[in-house]
């Protein structure tokens, strides 16, 4: 990407045939990437600097004497080069073959396999058979501290780890020990790469088997995952992530590309903190407490019933949202509640002491406020309330006499008897808790990673999240059933869609007016500045 | 020591090239007392500034890094390096000559001195075979047994020092004075089999001269 802003000059050349048009400065290795074709590499990776050391990238370029390392050979003006040439294919099959000369071919019980580069390559252009009868080279494996553990044997040695510890976490604690036959990655002795706050990136960019997760470690198959693009909910930074899914359970979060806001990374922080989407005590059917006595109900019932006693008229309301909730959720609630007659929404959000930045790429840091949210609420109209543990701040509407709605928050250090004197407590959540089981009425609500909506990031992106995983018996999202209750009082649509939800978000908030999911996208799109009316 | 230097007849290998038997000439005569294990005077220009890449006899583990002198040698060392990084591999010489092996705490301490990481120094430290990672005998004996002197019996001169040190390849025998390691080419291919010991050469060796070079070397330590 060009950083005047002026057009780059552009470079024409040939790759197998076909002709392609860069930037000047391109690689010839993207410049193929550009036509769809990937050219085989292990230790090039588009985020780090690229060594040229793995020699599997080298291509044939028409002139040049030998073969050239594509992903560190600039595009030339009427270049002509080839990837598939003889001479190429023989190249990467012979680096294949010594590739494999030490490597424990170990597949089976190797958590890579599925995802692994060089499973991919020898698949496609290995020799059918190995020559080497020398016997292998063993290292056994390396606890590196952390949630890391190394295998040497599997290791291609293609450095991406060092460089990402040298480069985006600065933090040099990895290297090439020993020499030749024997060289191997390595920390300082046992000190590890424990306390490197994003050293999981390490086992994301690492091509094959040699650096896996404690975590994930035999946990399932890498063809057993279905991954489901979403954003990381542990902070506002907002992080393009995947959910890696099996068995309706998220079993890791991997970081997705996205150059704006998290590059090709994201924090320890964020990728370990995935269990409470799993969580398996939720509230999964509407509940009507009549007299103290929790009756289950089904929802057309439950919304007549509520709609009903709306109707006899509505003492004045107080809600509580969640910075887990999506800009939809959160605007549903707060249509509904201008529909009671208006009232103020507050928030509860936890929040860390301090920022952990990715010194390599300071716009990625896993930011203070540790909810993904806060800034679509306060954008809102809502006002955070509590502690920075995302406790407290809610004493006076434990005991509010008005209507109270409760949207999310768990509720989880208030006392059984919070909301016991509310004329009227409707909690839409979905994990139940003493304090939420008072509601007279107790509405399941999805999970972000059970909804499509979007999240507005602490910059003000707004970025959009899909469903990963199924939800438990009835819960909806928060939006469907605050939409259409919100909709029987005031006679407007019912949303009935995540994107006809924001659509009634934009009209509620000037900063998202424009936007629609088809502008967000899959990279997000920033806010509308507010801007501010003249002499007001 | 030298006066007897000639009187040792049967000892075909004194431990230099020259040893053809057409001259009438001793090793000292021919290389000088000084020539081994010798640097430069201490002082002059910071290029002039020795570092050693072979074992000294003597050492103390627990020496300071870097005092006197060796403060005096560091500084000068660094002077003639763009940057600290470039002067790790004779800063890490340094620190063998004295301390005679590179321990994990030195590669600390060295990283430490230089602002780099303990584990860029282990990195370094293990890619150069020179550096000792671990304690050596007073003498580091280093028999060839590449190509050339392979052979020509290179591994049966092993052997013999192996047998005659009582020691297995790399540990320090009993005495504290020998450690035997096998290496590869020492360049010294017109004189196979080629023996380093510390920062001397021994050439042409046969199994039978080992307990002869072995004998002198106690006899030179005592």
């Amino acid at each position: 990407m060009a950083e005047n802003s002026q057009t780059p000059e552009s470079v024409t050349l040939t790759i197998d045939g076909r002709e392609v048009s860069v930037p000047k400065g391109t690689t010839i290795l993207q410049a193929a990437e550009a036509l769809g074709n990937r050219i085989p590499h292990y230790c090039y990776h588009p985020g780090l600097s690229a060594p040229a050391q793995c020699r599997l990238c080298l291509v044939e370029v028409e002139g040049a004497p030998k073969l050239q390392p594509s992903c560190i050979t600039e595009v030339q003006d009427g270049q002509v080069v080839l990837t598939e040439s003889e001479e190429a294919t023989r190249q990467r099959t012979g680096v294949l073959e010594f590739y494999l000369a030490n490597h424990p071919l170990d597949c089976p019980i190797c958590d890579q396999s599925g995802e692994c580069k060089l499973q991919d390559y020898v698949h496609a252009e290995g020799r059918k058979h190995g020559r080497s009868r020398e016997p292998k080279r063993v290292f056994g494996r390396d606890d590196f501290g952390g949630d890391i553990l190394f295998y040497g044997d599997r290791c291609v040695m293609c450095t991406r780890c060092v460089r990402f510890m040298n480069e985006m976490a600065q933090d040099p604690r990895l290297t090439v020990v020993e020499r030749g036959n024997r060289s191997i990655i390595d920390t300082f002795f046992e000190e590890g790469v424990e306390g490197s706050p994003y050293a999981g990136n390490i086992v994301d960019i690492c091509p094959v088997g040699a650096l896996v997760s404690k975590d994930f470690l035999h946990k399932a198959r890498a063809w057993d995952l279905d991954h489901k693009p979403t954003i990381c909910p542990n902070c506002s930074q907002g992080c393009n992530i995947d959910f890696h899914v099996r068995d309706n359970r998220v079993q890791r979060l991997k970081p997705r590309a996205n150059l704006e806001v998290n590059q090709y990374w994201m924090c320890d922080y964020g990728r370990h903190r995935y269990e409470w989407m799993n969580r398996e005590d939720r509230i999964e059917s509407p509940v009507v407490n009549r007299s103290g006595r929790p009756v289950p109900s089904d929802w057309s019932e439950t919304l007549e019933a509520l709609h009903g006693r709306l109707q006899e008229g509505v003492r004045p309301v107080k809600a509580v949202a969640s910075p887990f909730a999506s800009n939809e959720d959160l605007a549903a609630l707060r249509h509904l509640v201008d529909a009671l007659g208006g009232g103020e929404i507050v928030y509860r959000l936890p929040r860390a002491d301090r920022e952990i930045p990715l010194p390599g790429f300071p716009r990625l840091s896993r930011r203070r406020d540790l909810a993904p949210n806060g800034r679509g609420a306060e954008i809102l109209g809502m006002e955070r309330v509590g502690d920075d543990e995302g406790a407290g701040g809610l004493d006076e509407l434990a005991h509010y006499t008005g209507t109270l709605v409760v949207l999310g928050d768990e509720l989880a250090d208030l006392e059984p008897d919070f909301g016991e004197q509310a004329a009227l407590y409707i909690y839409v959540g979905s994990h139940p808790s003493p304090a939420a089981s008072q509601a007279d009425y107790r509405l399941p609500a999805t999970t972000f990673a059970e909804q499509e909506g979007t999240f507005t990031n602490h910059e003000g992106r707004v970025q959009r999240f899909w469903p990963g995983l199924q939800a438990p018996g009835l819960a909806r999202p928060a939006w469907l059933v605050l939409g259409a209750l919100a909709a029987r009082m005031t006679g407007g649509p019912v949303p009935t869609s995540a994107a006809e939800a924001f659509v009634q978000a934009a009209e509620l908030a000037p900063e998202f007016q424009g936007l629609t999911y088809e502008s967000i996208g899959t990279r997000g799109a920033i806010i509308n500045e507010p801007v501010a009316l003249p002499g007001a | 020591m030298s006066d007897e230097t000639t009187e040792r007849a049967p000892f075909r290998n004194p431990g230099w090239a020259g040893n053809t038997g057409e001259f009438d000439l001793s090793e000292d005569e021919v290389r000088g007392r000084s020539y081994v294990g010798d640097h430069a005077p201490e002082g002059g220009h910071a290029s002039r500034v020795p570092t050693v890449p072979y074992m000294l006899p003597e050492k103390d583990p627990e020496a300071p890094l870097f005092e006197g002198p060796y403060r005096e040698r560091f500084e000068k060392i660094l002077s003639r390096y763009p940057n600290r990084r470039a002067a790790l591999l004779p800063v890490l010489n340094l620190a063998q000559e004295l301390r005679g092996h590179v321990s994990p705490e030195t590669m600390s301490e060295v990283a430490g001195i230089l602002d780099l990481s303990d584990a860029y120094v282990r990195g370094v430290a293990t890619f150069y075979t020179m550096y000792n990672k671990r304690p050596v005998g007073r003498y580091l004996i280093q028999v060839c047994t590449n190509v050339s002197c392979n052979l020509c019996g290179g591994d049966e001169v092993l052997a013999a020092f192996l047998e005659h040190t009582g020691t297995e390849a790399g540990e320090i025998s009993d005495d504290g004075l020998f450690t035997v390691m096998e290496v590869e080419c020492l360049a010294a291919c017109g004189f196979a089999t080629a023996v380093q010991i510390n920062a001397r050469y021994f050439e042409n060796v046969t199994p039978d001269d080992v307990p002869a070079i072995l004998d002198r070397l106690r006899e030179e330590a005592s």
